[in-house]
């Protein structure tokens, strides 16, 4: 199955390299309408544990993890009205390839613009250019704050308002949408099913300083595991629903980020905080803070960066229902439940990445990165594979990667 | 394991040799382009007045409610280094990883690119929203004038 998915990377990779060269010709001409980009980066990786698989690391070395193409057309129809498109293929068959953004662009005048259509939610400074690793300084943006999201997309329609005067600028954001997909995460696949969600992101440039502020919210049923559907079934039927209802995911966790950002001719300074929280009304949706700060050099055309992010997850466990002491079946079923609640994975996990980035032309980079990782005592750490027999999941990452855009 | 203990040392080598070229290379250029003027220019009809940090606000596409034109020439032109240090405040790396976030995020596309200053004067010239930079004044048409030199 990976090998057939690899073939299908490659043959769509080729086809892309072959079809862009054509569209050079094309678009030059027709006055520049039609405008085609792309991205991509190779990514190749390591990780120094013999049991443990980190984001799909193991001791080998893989390329088949974090590398990707994208390809993206732009149809400008005239000064107000463009049409965006944009293709994905990831070698990590875990990741959805296919269209990534989908949206008509509606601008009417300099300051105002709107887009309905498939778009990416911008949770955080780098959330809707994740995959576009030349953008970021880092190979793997920060694991325990970026890996904190249910769904990345959504259909609906956003809009933004910039500003500026002689010493600020900035831009005012917000969106609304839907989204029916599946979420992948380190160790399940279920259906999700977003009624709404909604965010609004400030964002205001002050001399090398930017500062972003975003709220999001979205109402997110989740299928349950196919495990746990028959306990929740037998709940309900002997009118525990308050129990069997604890059970599921279903609500709307709130996402609040906070991020500021240096940047100068010889350093950069990055860090993003966020707490996203369900209250008490989802027991599986830990409430979670987590943060990332990253330092910077730059020595054209090098730049180099050490990187420290953390995350805490806290869960809320509902007040037992079911009595104990009544009828052994009760008793069994409530210590089940009990059982459900102490399994419920961990992720606090930190990290601290050294990392070192060559600009080969304006549009490659070549980067080269380390990043040491340790779990909370007892907790899963977002590892895709645990080692049982250490108290707590740690290891090393090396990865290296060429990014390039186009 | 000689052999290996060799290419250790010569990695090691290459690696210093390469970051220490690259340093005289970043610290000449700087020190050429310090010394230098660079000059903003907008078509001789637009009575606009931006501070340096407007003028770097159009270039990053944060300014779009000025309604101005910003014009940029290629990488590794003169004129383009002259005005990344000393209005951006940016390396030309960092410019362009900003630019494939906003590009790629459907926020904004970079400014249009044109070959030669000669191409940007001619631009300006015929653009009332035209600005660019220029990295000499010798020949300026009285169709353009300079918003701001910037040393």
């Amino acid at each position: 199955m990976k090998r057939i998915m690899k073939r299908k990377f490659w043959l769509f990779f080729i086809c892309m390299l072959s079809w862009l060269s054509s569209i050079e010709k094309l678009s030059a001409g027709s006055h520049d309408k039609l405008e085609i980009s792309s991205f991509g980066r190779i990514v190749a990786g390591t990780f120094d544990q013999k049991e443990a698989v980190f984001r799909g690391y193991d001791d080998s070395f893989s390329f088949d993890n974090d590398s990707l193409i994208a390809l993206r057309a732009d149809y400008q129809l005239n000064d107000e009205w463009a049409f965006v498109a944009q293709a994905i293929a990831h070698t990590d068959e875990r990741r959805e390839s296919g269209i990534q953004w989908l949206y008509a662009d509606y601008r009417p005048n300099d300051v105002l613009s709107f887009k309905l259509g498939r778009q990416r939610i911008p949770f955080y400074l780098y959330s809707d250019v994740l995959d576009v690793g030349f953008a970021y300084p880092w190979i793997t943006p920060p694991a325990p704050l970026y890996s904190s999201y249910f769904f990345t997309e959504f259909d609906g329609v956003s809009g933004r308002f910039d500003f500026s005067n002689r010493e600020i600028s900035g831009s005012l954001e917000s969106y609304y949408g839907v989204f029916d997909g599946v979420l992948e995460t380190v160790d399940s696949t279920n259906s999700v099913d977003v009624d709404y969600v909604y965010g609004f992101i400030a964002l205001f440039n002050v001399n090398s300083w930017r500062y972003r502020i975003a709220y999001h919210i979205g109402q997110v049923t989740l299928e349950p595991d196919a495990q746990l559907k028959p306990l929740i079934d037998i709940l309900e039927s002997i009118g525990f629903a308050d129990s069997a209802n604890g059970l599921r995911i279903d609500g709307a966790p709130e996402y609040v980020t906070i991020g500021l950002d240096y940047e100068s001719l010889d350093v950069f300074f990055r860090t993003e905080i966020t707490n996203i929280s369900a209250g008490e009304r989802i027991p599986f949706v830990p409430t979670q803070t987590s943060f990332y700060t990253t330092l910077g050099y730059n020595f054209h055309p090098f730049s180099a960066h050490i990187t420290y992010s953390a995350s805490r997850n806290r869960y809320h466990t509902p007040e037992q229902q079911i009595p104990q002491g009544l009828a052994p079946e009760l008793d069994q079923l409530s210590n089940t439940l009990e059982l459900i609640y102490d399994s419920r994975p961990n992720d606090d996990l930190e990290s601290l990445t050294l990392g070192l980035r060559y600009d080969v032309t304006s549009n490659i980079a070549l980067k080269v990165e380390h990043t040491w990782l340790e779990g909370e005592n007892g907790a899963r750490a977002l590892f895709d594979r645990q080692d049982f027999s250490k108290p707590n999941q740690e290891g090393q990452l090396t990865q290296f990667a060429v990014e390039w855009v186009f | 394991m000689m052999n290996i203990i060799k290419l250790i040392s010569l990695i090691k080598m290459s690696t210093a040799l390469l970051t220490l070229f690259a340093s005289i290379v970043f610290i000449s250029q700087n020190v050429n382009a310090q010394s230098q003027s660079v000059f903003v220019i907008v078509n001789v009809n637009n009575s606009v007045n931006l501070s340096k940090q407007q003028i770097r606000n159009v270039f990053m596409g944060s300014a779009s409610n000025l309604g101005l034109d910003p014009v940029n020439l290629p990488p590794g032109e003169l004129s383009r280094t002259l005005f990344n240090l000393k209005v951006v405040g940016l390396t030309e790396a960092r410019i362009e990883s900003y630019w494939a976030q906003m590009r790629f995020s459907g926020r904004m596309k970079p400014p249009i690119m044109m070959e030669s200053e000669e191409e940007v004067l001619a631009f300006v010239s015929q653009n009332p929203d035209g600005i660019a930079y220029i990295s000499s004044i010798d020949n300026l048409p009285a169709t353009v004038k300079v918003l701001a030199e910037i040393d």
